[in-house]
């Protein structure tokens, strides 16, 4: 009894949230006590649809910056592993700006930012998400460069192959699962970013997060429900297709 | 060649930036760079420490840190515990909702949950344990800081609910546990001995990575908490940003504290941590 009340509230708790942001989305006041208002409407919802709402315009600007962020890392991450694999002292030099929080990070850097004109602008927001990014990235491909690999590669090497067809008939098919890894990870960090975004953007780069941040600040809930949903919605339903892909993330983390 | 060319990028992209940051934070608390500056002086971290800022910022990151953490151990063991055994997939499947939720909407949500107008206590005035929103105690930006460890926990606790799940099948533990039984042990004998050591120990250096990660928590604090004591992120960043330039310094210098604490306690621990 007391087992089967516990897992009904441990349910409870899990999915709580995620019907808050939803509900809050949905409604365009929520006075007190009422629990449920009477008029639902799906307003705000048509509103970003129709592109009225300037959350269309942070959706495309954080959908911009995660891709080239996620894609950048993944190469990064690939190319660097590989040189790395004899030294494995220097892979664990990657946790360092990784388990930094990026908004102390960003604060002790943003000197530099603004000496060389980056603060506020795009390319200094793409800069600074990268310096905790590509280490991220690295420390995720270190699992995949292990004897096996090496050897198959080795061999390749020993029947005649090039460098080029070594890399596109051996490495590359057997990296395809860390790649689509790397790339999804490297994608939600920068995805879900706020920090260092907010200090070196300073506002003015309005990612998706630091949108939802601006209408929670400015008392709008609704609204904030709004882009939190479209931020969260698209990743939860990747999740449940791929959840190994997360469970991986937060390992490394 | 190449090899060299890619370590020295890796080198300049990974430790770099964090010994100019650092170093520039350095000069900056010491009064040798920065506006209102005019040479080395320790005045800065003197204020920091004469404040009491210092001691009650970290002391304050740490609470919430290990109130955290033993919260989120103590929830993922009973869990693991019951769903290793008797295996529950509807409840196993939730558990990787909360891992979708970046910390940020974490908070907004459970804001909307806690609060004296959040649906706990419009839940509890309609069922008449409240008359008034007064009636109804602060679990957000409290001084107790409920709301944020509540948003911790759900945010880490069903992650090493299954990392415990799979490192207890990867022991073997139902084996272990019928040999237990055999050799006359109890329900809770065996919990206690057996299945929550083994598993602490299998998977502490991922916990104090956590720990040392947690202590880097921003947007939870920035939401659900109080405007002092804050965390040292909050700490950092509220001084940074504001106009007063005066506090600029002490903000260097709490950074300088806060990213050798997190250098040191990594380099400790590095060892133990298998790479990735």
């Amino acid at each position: 009894m007391i087992k089967k009340s516990l897992y009904l509230i441990l349910a409870i708790v899990l999915i709580l949230p995620m019907v808050v942001i939803f509900y809050l989305s949905l409604v365009n006041h929520w006075s007190y006590p009422n629990i449920f208002e009477v008029h639902i409407s799906w307003s705000l919802w048509a509103e970003f649809f129709s592109g009225n709402n300037n959350i269309f315009k942070s959706v495309f600007l954080s959908l911009f910056l995660s891709t080239i962020i996620a894609s950048t890392a993944t190469i990064f991450g690939f190319l660097v592993s590989q040189q790395l694999y004899e030294k494995p002292l220097f892979f664990k030099l990657a946790y360092f700006p990784y388990l930094i929080a990026p908004v102390v990070f960003g604060a002790m850097l943003q000197f530099y930012f603004t000496l060389i004109g980056l603060t506020g602008s795009f390319w200094g927001v793409l800069l600074a998400q990268i310096l905790f990014v590509f280490p991220y990235s690295v420390l995720l491909f270190s699992t995949f460069w292990d004897e096996r690999v090496r050897q198959t590669a080795f061999q390749s090497t020993t029947l005649g192959a090039n460098t080029w067809e070594v890399f596109r008939t051996v490495l590359l098919p057997m990296s395809k699962p860390w790649i689509f890894l790397c790339f999804v990870q490297c994608f939600l960090i920068s995805w879900y970013e706020y920090g260092i975004t907010q200090l070196i953007g300073i506002g003015k780069i309005e990612t998706l997060p630091i949108k939802t941040m601006l209408f929670i600040k400015e008392a709008n809930p609704h609204l904030a429900a709004l882009s939190a949903c479209i931020m969260v919605f698209p990743i939860i339903s990747f999740l449940l297709l791929n959840r190994q892909l997360f469970l991986k993330k937060e390992v490394t983390a | 060649m190449k090899k060299e060319i890619v370590i020295a990028l890796y080198f300049i992209i990974t430790i770099m930036p964090l010994f100019m940051g650092l170093g520039y934070s350095v000069l900056y608390s010491f009064g040798m760079v920065g506006l209102m500056n005019n040479g080395f002086t320790f005045e800065h971290w003197q204020k920091l420490l004469a404040n009491s800022a210092l001691f009650t910022t970290i002391g304050y990151s740490l609470y919430i840190r290990l109130a955290s953490l033993l919260f989120i151990l103590i929830f993922a063991l009973l869990f693991s515990w019951w769903l290793v055994f008797k295996k529950n997939k509807s409840i196993f499947n939730l558990l990787f909702l909360p891992l979708a939720f970046p910390p940020l909407i974490a908070a907004f949500s459970w804001y909307y949950i806690l609060s004296p107008a959040g649906i706990i206590s419009r839940i509890l005035y309609h069922s008449g344990a409240i008359t008034d929103i007064s009636d109804f105690p602060r679990l957000v930006n409290d001084s107790y800081s409920f709301g944020i460890i509540i948003t911790h926990v759900f945010l880490i606790f069903p992650l090493f609910t299954i990392l415990f799940i799979k490192q207890a099948k990867k022991e073997r533990m139902g084996a272990i546990q019928e040999i237990s039984f055999t050799l006359g042990s109890t329900k809770n004998q065996f919990f206690l001995k057996v299945f929550m050591p083994l598993l602490l120990k299998k998977t502490a250096p991922l916990i104090i990575l956590y720990a040392i990660f947690m202590f880097g928590a921003y947007e939870v604090p920035l939401l659900l908490g109080q405007s002092s004591p804050r965390m040292i992120t909050v700490f950092i960043s509220d001084k940074m940003t504001r106009f007063n330039l005066q506090d600029i310094p002490q903000a260097h210098a709490m950074a300088v504290t806060y990213s050798v604490l997190i250098v040191g306690l990594t380099t400790l621990f590095i060892r133990k941590i298998k790479t990735v």
